[in-house]
């Protein structure tokens, strides 16, 4: 089933529904190993949609999704242990305490020996000095870093992160983008979902662009220059994602009222 | 400006409330499912009203003289216990999260604010005073004028709850954290005390078998117990104008009484927004606490709503269903069980001391070897699995996270409610065990009902979940959306008691053609009950593998994208 070759995420036709709202259409893209994608898009586009629905959250209405070559929809537990998931806005176990929570996790993806990995974890997301704190007493930034060290724990091939920085001080979002380097690096697929464009720019290798649930644009971002950008030269992802989702916000003043 | 009742605008801010409350109300009727549901709801609320108002005009025996007096002044004495421990528990003055730091940063004088809070108060116990007073009033000499005297008594409570509330707002934290172990035990020891009360009026004035019963309720009865009199006396003396509004018999007696406890409502409404003491910083923390508390509540309830405690959490939870998956599921069940459930077991276990006593007013026979531990198993079942939700109930907010789990469904199904089985099922069977060997009746039924406990606990918990699965619900009682949710409830309930009385039924089902079938067989009264107990444990055992399998499946279709408002 699982070959070498084959990507750690495959999408095709992805579709969903919400009632009488159309999520998702027709969405299409695959994640290589080592890669990092980063998912843009305005508010509403289909984003978080299209990440739990691969991460086997949301349950598959239309198209496939193949996760190290296992279909979500049909094989969802052998897909659920390639992967890992830090939603954004994580709830830990209020009764747990952090160190607890990667004992929990550990159990969970049945890891062995992952007690010295734990340790580093803590110290690499700031948590050593919090390991006995409870879930409910942790700050946002904190339960955000305690997320991540859950995620990281189980060493995943595909790792999906919605919004992994919102809620981090500055040395904690330093070292978050350190560690989704590093991970990459080490061969695992990354799809990465922000608002954060800056972080975007300087992690991503290729960049999705979401609008009403369809995907706008997929590639590099001197591909999205190329297609996307005006005749003004080089722009920044922003500029780009502006004029993708329909130009820029009004300038106090710029128009329409007197 | 100001009027008599405080800042127009905190006036205007409660009108508008109210008129917000309306609005949604309306809002919820226009779609079918909210339609239905009200209907339910207010059906169910008008019913229950109506059945109130139409046996008010019963005739019946009213309680009057020295017996009534003692016995009002009893019941207005534990409603003040409990007022009085829920302020100890919430000092300062309360105001929801959403309105703290606007109203306490607008140009109001505090005693405006205590005034809003006072009136908002009044608001939510005029209802109940209403209620009380529909159920009450029937019972005393002169029902009109008791229905209005139970009203005007209610008033005064969240009166005194806000005068103490807030004049013990200046102590500092340590006399603060006894001040809410104060509350606690409090609360508890009222609850006892209404326990005891009710079942030594329900044992009537006999010799109860259990002695304090017999002594309470001759004590309430017009006095053998000289002890109880002169206590009770001195304690409720500061009630007695209320009492003696409420037992009034002529409209001559009634009105000095109730001008006077109007004056006094009037009085120390004034004297409570007046109070000298700066309630900022603690009405902040209170404020925040109820806060976290109605979010907890909203995610889950029950005991699984109160927050961990810290100092428990240095202690290991062992994995006692084994190191895998679906053991961390269970252990992390655990964890929440032995960090949060410390109030709860406390509260279950007086549940449960009552739920004895109340047994022992139903047998007394041969028949209470089966009868009573079969009536403490089911009706333990029902009332600690409301209380103790370590399940799917306390995991709305987490369903992504339960679904992301790399796990078939129906183990995680399995694994999440398999501690609270345990748990809730060890309890019952101390309980039975206990209460047999106090009885002198160990003997075999006992052990089929032991047998057969955790399976039962299981089958119920199992459908509870499933109907939570199947349609959950974010609610605090005594919230928004109460009409609805009192629907929904109802709905919910009557689907679990009929699933659970096809489960008993189809127990019962196996048991009688095994047990005869044991008879035929020449086997004794023993081995008749033995064969049966076999039947109902494979019966239940397939009832608890179908839950399973149908709870798995509700879970893989669980879509957490709905919302559960």
């Amino acid at each position: 089933m699982e070959g070498t070759a084959t990507p750690p995420l495959v999408v095709e036709d992805l579709g969903r529904e919400y009632e009488r709202t159309r999520a998702l259409r027709g969405l299409s893209f695959e994640v290589r190993a080592g890669e990092i994608v980063g998912l843009v898009g305005p508010n509403g586009a289909g984003k978080t949609t299209a990440l739990r629905s691969i991460a086997g959250i949301l349950p598959i209405q239309e198209g496939r999704v193949l996760v190290c070559g296992h279909d979500v929809a049909r094989d969802d537990v052998a897909a659920k242990r390639c992967l890992a998931w830090v939603p954004d806005d994580p709830q830990p176990f209020d009764s747990l305490t952090v160190e607890e929570h990667l004992e929990f996790t550990a159990a969970l993806y049945g890891l062995g020996d992952w007690r010295g990995r734990a340790a580093e974890l803590l110290e690499r997301f700031e948590l050593a000095e919090k390991r006995g704190a409870l879930g409910g007493e942790l700050s946002r930034g904190m339960r955000q870093k305690l997320a991540c060290a859950q995620a990281w724990l189980s060493e995943p091939r595909l790792m999906l992160l919605d919004e992994p920085l919102s809620g981090l001080d500055p040395r904690g979002i330093r070292s978050a983008r350190e560690a989704i380097r590093q991970l990459a690096r080490a061969g695992t697929a990354v799809l990465l979902s922000s608002h954060q464009l800056e972080l975007i720019e300087a992690l991503a290798d290729r960049i999705l662009i979401l609008d009403r649930g369809r995907r706008l644009f997929l590639g590099t971002l001197a591909e999205a220059r190329a297609t996307l950008a005006g005749a003004g030269g080089p722009q920044s992802l922003e500029e780009i994602f502006l004029s993708a989702t329909g130009g820029p916000p009004a300038e106090p003043g710029a128009g329409g009222e007197p | 400006m100001r009027s008599a009742l405080g800042a127009p605008a905190l006036n205007l801010l409660l009108r508008l409330k109210l008129r917000g409350m309306v609005r949604r109300q309306v809002r919820r009727l226009r779609t079918p499912k909210g339609f239905v549901l009200t209907l339910v709801g207010a059906g169910a609320f008008a019913a229950w009203i109506a059945s109130l108002t139409v046996a008010s005009f019963q005739p019946i025996e009213p309680l009057s003289g020295h017996v009534g007096e003692l016995r009002v002044r009893a019941f207005g004495a534990l409603l003040l216990l409990v007022s009085l421990s829920t302020a100890l528990t919430n000092r300062g003055l309360y105001l929801p999260k959403a309105e703290i730091e606007r109203l306490f940063s607008a140009p109001l004088a505090r005693a405006d604010l205590v005034r809003y809070r006072l009136l908002a108060g009044g608001l939510r116990s005029l209802l109940g005073g209403v209620v009380l007073g529909l159920f009450g009033a029937r019972r005393l000499p002169n029902p009109p004028l008791a229905f209005a005297g139970i009203v005007l008594a209610m008033q005064i409570l969240p009166v005194i709850n806000q005068f103490v509330a807030i004049a013990l707002g200046g102590i500092g934290q340590r006399a603060s954290r006894l001040a809410r172990r104060v509350g606690t035990g409090l609360l508890l020891g009222s609850l006892a005390a209404a326990g005891l009360l009710a079942l030594s009026l329900a044992s009537g004035r006999g010799p109860s078998r259990v002695p304090v019963l017999g002594t309470l309720a001759r004590a309430l009865d017009g006095g053998e117990d000289p002890l109880l009199h002169p206590l009770l006396g001195l304690v409720t003396a500061p009630l007695l104008p209320w009492v003696r509004a409420v037992m009034a018999e002529t409209p001559g007696e009634f009105l000095p009484w109730f001008v006077l406890c109007l004056g006094l409502f009037a009085l120390a409404s004034e004297v409570c927004a007046r109070l000298p003491v700066d309630f900022r910083e603690l009405s902040l923390a209170t404020s925040a606490r109820a806060a976290a508390r109605l979010s907890r509540a909203r995610a889950g309830g029950g005991a699984s709503a109160t927050r961990a405690d810290r100092s428990l959490a240095r202690y290991r939870i062992p994995w006692l269903f084994g190191r895998g998956p679906a053991g961390a599921i269970a252990w992390r069940k655990c964890a929440g069980m032995a960090r949060k459930a410390k109030g709860a077991l406390w509260i279950a276990l007086l549940a449960l001391a009552f739920l004895v006593l109340f047994v022992d007013l139903f047998f007394d026979g041969p028949e209470r070897a089966l009868g009573a531990p079969v009536m403490i198993a089911t009706l333990g079942t029902i009332y600690l699995c409301s209380g103790l939700r370590f399940d799917f109930r306390e995991e709305l907010e987490r369903m992504d996270i339960v679904r992301a789990w790399p796990l078939h469904p129906a183990r995680v199904f399995l694994a999440m409610l398999l501690p609270e089985v345990v748990l809730v099922a060890a309890l019952l069977s101390v309980t039975v065990v206990l209460e047999a060997a106090a009885r002198g009746t160990l003997g075999t039924p006992l052990l089929g009902v032991i047998a057969c406990l955790p399976f039962l606990v299981f089958a119920w918990v199992a459908l509870d979940n499933l109907v939570f699965l199947i349609a959950p619900v974010r609610h605090v009682p005594g919230q928004d959306g109460l009409v609805q949710n009192a629907g929904r409830r109802m709905i919910q309930m009557a689907l679990l008691a009929l699933l659970a009385l096809l489960t008993v039924g189809l127990a019962w089902l196996a048991f009688l053609p095994a047990s005869a079938l044991a008879r035929e067989l020449g086997a004794g009264p023993g081995g008749e009950l033995a064969a049966g107990t076999v039947a109902v444990l494979v019966v239940l055992l397939a009832v608890d593998a179908v839950l399973v399998f149908l709870g798995g499946f509700v879970l893989r279709s669980f879509d957490v994208a709905r919302d559960r408002g």
